[in-house]
């Protein structure tokens, strides 16, 4: 640094810290030197210490083993590299060069771990490490924490530590402290917070003490700036510790109540990830093709499963009135959002932990047998790498896919917790919990009236619930629909569950019975889903595997409780339980083949009638009376009559111009053209009835058309009659102006006289064909209006083509002559 | 055309129109077209495939007419001498005599016509647009009224000679008669034993009353409209792409003459647009010539006039005064 910058620093020495001394005496270069050291040791610390602080947010996100290192290591390596330009004042390009050299020596260690080796840079690591700080930001957004040190996501801590170190050092070192630039140096204070920023929205919900960290913070930039700017003053403690006072409190409280109101803000809860299992088909549809297709197939060997446990395989919220189905993938909390997942899941309610392998025969679906709510899953076999890139899991039903189809032979480890499943004295009088869930659509009328039949007087959601169970169990019977069982048939749409609860012999399977308790668990208020897997039998398993067949196939409900999570509850009778004999025979008989019958037809949207747009005025003369009421009520009315005055103003228009229309027509021109114009104002009248007659019909080809047209306008009479009466009238009209267009001599001015009285009483009979409706359209609609102009253009560029083809035809004569 | 004489016209055309109707059951639009044909003065081809009835309304149609009626079996073998007519040496008068041939006769009906060869198709040319006959530099009128029938069966059936384009565009109207309907089929075979139909009419009107309705006809008012009208259609069948040739002014001024007829056969003294897009087809289809891509893919004259027809925006006024 030159001389001049000593100069500045002593000659404002008394304004900040490093106090020159009251002697006045000129401190050695030696003595510069080293307090210069020493406030830039300050700068350093406090610096990369609020770093530190600030991407606290990313802990819950990568643990804290994987984040530490590249953390800290882009600390240093930012750090050293701003002091070193700084004090040999390298310019900004050779600064950001030299960070981008530090970036891809020390990346490759610190940020991709496991691809590099972990030592030095290689082509891999260094194509990585640059890919990664373009595409590094999404990944960490859409795949779920924890993150770990998988591919190079650890890129992003890495880039926030290089830079912001880099930047906020090099923004203190290179400003001269206490100098008319020193105020400058402050600005850095802002860096640390703007990583905080960035560090908020990659993260999870998921804080680490977030207030405290906060007031350090804060505590630690205020005092920095304040120092730099050179407005501390170490001697009004008071002064201080009031700051320090009101910043702790302030954040203390503050932050409590922040965190209490409402969630914090985090980018990947906004993400809508791509997957969306409603693009699969209902699990639940094909729950009969396990039993009928691959009943005796082995699909898949499970080792380790807790006897008594069912394998799931897909979770449903959402019933549309055909099948039970998982939620869009838009609805965030539901069934229906499936996410990318790290090295392990943290979201996972209280449980026993458990480990147990999968290896799969045959499972021709996207859905990935679980256990409970898997904390890890460890794929394992040729295809490990691409099947873990294809699993998506869902944490809110504990369920998972695999995007490209569940192969044969696929194999894994899944570690995974196995809530308790409470009795219902422990559920005791627990609520339902609060769970967004999907409405059911097009629940069969049968549903609630057999759900409260069911219910009885049960006070409590457990045993509403129970009753609900247990009612089903006792009141049906079982029955897969297989060859010498008793006829049931598949599916569980509306129709479907009407004939289970409303036919003689109430029979089916998981598939029905849990379809249909479901449903009347949310008819009694009770969130529910329906769940489908195995349930395997207990004698199969073998030395802790179990083999699982289509047999095993088996579909349940799960209710939410306060407290308790998701409660399974069994609504199908035992397998034991099928009609036998002593049923009735006629109440066995095979029942026809029903057809899911369609969806009530969507309600026809109809074009809002122009005469209901009436203006809606406010009654705001309440108290107009009370004071200077002649001016309100002025104000009042100016400001209603102009909104209706623009409402009103086309249907103004439109009516003076119908009238202006049917007032030439009548009066302008010569006798014919007075009749001519006598049978276009009907035509018009047809067209604002939305009946136009086609442009190249002859005038009786229209009437023959109108008589149909207005022969289906209203029901009631016989349409023969309606078409003759009508019919006759227009086939009259149009001959009698054919005899006075087409024929010899002018028609005397009575002759237009009658006509037009003929054409009134026409249009108000065709006007009487039509509901009121299409008559009060037909008064304001502008079709008759638009078509006219639509004819001249044409007329006049029908006219300007033949101008042209006849000066073509003349032009190669006037060459030939 | 006074109004009482328009009455008179449509009742004697009704009348006929019965008459014929006896021996063509269920055909009454053909019947009328074969009318106008004769009261417009030209001649009718009868296009369609054997056992439809043409022989019998040709016969039908020369027997309701009172006057000298005869028939050509047309045959390869025809030649034109046998149809106009020959000159003979008298041998004791020591004269040139001529025999008159079968064209000499108010209705002629030339059965199966293009079965014949295009030299003999030939020799009936003059006489049906000039109505005379010149034989060895002698010019003989054939009388009026006179009226050629023509039958004829699709050209795609074996024996037959394509009839000219020249000779085409001298039939006034050209049309098919088609298969009876379901009742009219019943009717006429529960009389299986007649042998023909034709045998019991008898004539309904003079060859004096077909001139002077014929010369009422021409006096029925056209309005400029309705011929702008006309040379619109025309135009437009010569300017479409899919024609090879239009129709010509021949055609046009058919069509005129055989909307007047028609608008009398009305009642009415004046023509409209609809007359003109009625007869449209039967006048004018067979003068167009299509080219030969729209030939080759299928597309019919019908057709391309029916396109026409619907493109063209008949008249619903006058013509303004320019």
């Amino acid at each position: 640094m030159s001389a001049a910058t000593s100069t500045g620093a002593r000659s404002t020495a008394a304004d900040g810290v490093d106090v020159a001394g009251p002697t006045g005496d000129s401190p050695t270069a030696a003595d510069v030197r080293r307090r210069r050291r020493g406030a830039r040791l300050v700068d350093v610390v406090v610096l990369d210490g609020a770093l530190c602080l600030a991407m606290l947010p990313l802990v819950p996100v990568y643990g804290v083993a994987a984040v530490v290192p590249p953390v800290a290591g882009g600390l240093v390596v930012g750090t050293l590299v701003a002091l070193v330009a700084a004090a040999r004042a390298w310019g900004a390009a050779v600064t950001t060069a030299l960070v981008l050299l530090g970036y891809l020596l020390v990346g490759p260690t610190l940020a991709v771990p496991t691809a590099s080796g972990g030592r030095l840079p290689s082509g891999d690591s260094v194509v990585l490490l640059l890919t990664g700080a373009v595409t590094v930001w999404k990944q960490v957004l859409t795949l779920d924490p924890t993150l770990g040190t998988t591919g190079n996501l650890l890129v992003a801590p890495l880039l926030l530590a290089l830079v912001g170190s880099a930047v906020a050092v090099s923004g203190a070192a290179r400003s001269r402290r206490g100098g008319p630039h020193g105020p400058r140096a402050a600005w850095s204070a802002l860096v640390p917070v703007v990583v905080l920023g960035v560090s908020v929205v990659l993260a999870t919900q998921e804080t680490v003490a977030p207030v405290a960290a906060g007031v350090v913070l804060a505590l630690l930039l205020l005092g920095w700036a304040s120092w730099r700017v050179g407005t501390l003053a170490p001697r009004r403690p008071v002064a201080l510790l009031l700051v320090v006072a009101a910043l702790v409190g302030g954040g203390a409280a503050g932050g409590a109540w922040l965190g209490e109101q409402r969630p914090r803000l985090v980018l990947r809860d906004e993400l809508v990830p791509p997957f969306d299992p409603r693009d699969q088909p209902s699990p639940l549809a094909s729950f009969r093709r396990f039993v009928k297709d691959w009943g005796d197939d082995e699909l898949l060997t499970v080792t380790g499963l807790p006897p008594g446990t069912p394998v799931r395989l897909a979770t449903m919220d959402a019933f549309d009135g055909v099948v039970w189905d998982v939620a869009g993938a838009e609805a965030a909390d539901g069934s229906g959002s499936y996410r990318r997942v790290g090295d392990t899941i943290t979201s996972v309610p209280a449980g026993r932990t458990v480990e147990v392998a999968f290896e799969v025969e045959r499972l021709p679906s996207v859905w990935l047998p679980t256990v409970g709510y898997a904390r890890r899953f460890d794929f394992s076999g040729g295809l490990a790498g691409e099947l873990a890139a294809d699993l998506r899991y869902n944490d809110a039903t504990g369920s998972a896919v695999l995007t490209s189809g569940v192969v044969p032979g696929a194999r894994w480890t899944a570690e995974v917790v196995v809530p308790e499943v409470p009795d219902d004295e422990e559920i005791g009088d627990a609520p339902v919990a609060d769970v967004r869930l999907p409405a059911a659509e097009r629940v069969p009328d049968a549903v609630p009236v057999y759900a409260g039949d069911l219910a009885g007087t049960a006070a409590t959601p457990v045993l509403v619930a129970r009753s609900l169970e247990q009612g089903l169990a006792e009141r049906g019977w079982f029955s897969h629909g297989l060859e010498g069982e008793a006829p049931s048939l598949s599916g569980h749409g509306a129709a479907r569950l009407t004939t289970l609860l409303t036919g003689d012999l109430m029979v089916g399977d998981g598939e029905q019975y849990a379809s249909a308790m479901a449903l009347m668990a949310r008819e009694m208020g009770l969130p529910s889903r329906v769940v489908m897997g195995f349930v395997p039998d207990d004698e199969d398993a073998a030395d802790g595997s179990v083999a699982i067949t289509g047999d095993d196939v088996e579909a349940w409900v799960e209710i939410a409780f306060v407290g308790h999570g998701w409660v399974p509850f069994h609504p199908t009778p035992d397998e034991s339980k099928t009609p036998s004999d002593d049923v009735p025979q006629d109440e066995s008989r095979p029942q026809p083949q029903v057809v899911q019958p369609p969806p009530p037809p969507v309600d026809p949207v109809r074009p809002p009638d122009d005469d209901t747009e009436q203006p809606r005025t406010e009654e705001t003369d309440d108290d107009a009376r009370e004071e200077d009421g002649l001016r309100r009520a002025l104000l009042v009315a100016a400001a209603v009559s102009v909104p209706v005055a623009l409402l009103l103003a086309p249907f103004v228009l439109v009516a003076l111009a119908k009238r202006t229309r049917r007032r030439r027509r009548r009066r302008a021109g010569a006798t014919v053209d007075r009749v001519v114009g006598g049978w276009e104002e009907m035509l018009d009248h047809a067209r604002d009835l939305r009946r136009a007659v086609p442009a190249s019909a002859t005038r009786r080809e229209a009437a023959v058309h109108l008589a149909g047209a207005f022969a289906g306008a209203r029901r009631g009479a016989p349409a023969a009659e309606r078409r003759g009466a009508l019919g006759g009238r227009v086939a009259r009209l149009a001959s009698r102006a054919d005899a006075m267009v087409f024929g010899p001599g002018d028609p005397s001015d009575a002759d237009v006289e009658a006509y037009w009285a003929q054409v009134d009483e026409t249009v108000r009979a065709m006007r009487g064909a039509v509901p009121w409706r299409q008559r009060v359209r037909a008064r304001w609609s502008t079709a008759s209006l638009r078509e006219r102009r639509r004819a001249r253009r044409l007329a006049a560029r029908g006219r300007e083509r033949g101008r042209q083809a006849r000066r073509r035809r003349r032009d190669p004569r006037g060459a030939r002559g | 055309m006074t109004p009482e004489q328009s009455t008179w016209f449509a009742e004697t055309f009704d009348v006929l129109v019965g008459n014929v109707g006896r021996a063509v059951l269920g055909k009454e639009h053909v019947v009328r077209l074969a009318l106008t044909a004769m009261l417009a003065e030209g001649h009718l081809l009868l296009e369609d495939a054997p056992g439809t009835g043409k022989t019998s309304l040709a016969k039908a149609l020369a027997a309701t007419v009172q006057g000298s009626h005869s028939r050509i079996q047309f045959t390869p073998d025809l030649l034109p001498s046998d149809v106009t007519g020959v000159t003979i040496y008298d041998q004791k008068a020591g004269v040139f005599e001529f025999h008159e041939g079968p064209v000499f006769a108010s209705v002629v009906l030339a059965d199966e016509i293009n079965r014949a060869s295009p030299k003999t198709q030939s020799a009936l040319l003059e006489v049906m647009e000039e109505s005379r006959v010149t034989v060895d530099r002698v010019s003989r009128p054939v009388g009026r009224p006179f009226m050629v029938i023509a039958t004829m069966n699709p050209i795609e059936q074996a024996g037959t000679y394509r009839l000219p384009e020249a000779q085409l565009d001298r039939f006034l109207i050209k049309t098919s008669i088609g298969y009876p309907d379901h009742d009219s089929t019943i009717e006429i075979l529960s009389a299986s034993a007649e042998r023909d139909r034709t045998l019991h009419l008898g004539a309904r009107v003079t060859t004096r009353a077909v001139a002077e309705m014929a010369d009422l006809a021409a006096t029925v008012h056209t309005d400029e409209s309705v011929l702008d009208y006309v040379a619109r259609l025309a135009q437009a069948t010569r300017e479409d792409p899919q024609t090879a040739l239009g129709v010509s002014v021949r055609g046009a001024l058919a069509l005129v003459r055989c909307a007047k007829v028609w608008a009398a056969s009305q009642g009415r003294v004046y023509v409209i647009p609809d007359d003109v897009k009625l007869l449209a087809e039967p006048v004018l289809a067979h003068r167009m010539i299509l080219d030969t891509e729209a030939e080759f893919a299928g597309v019919t004259q019908r057709q391309v006039l029916g396109r026409i027809l619907a493109a063209t925006r008949p008249p619903a006024a006058r013509v303004p005064d320019a």
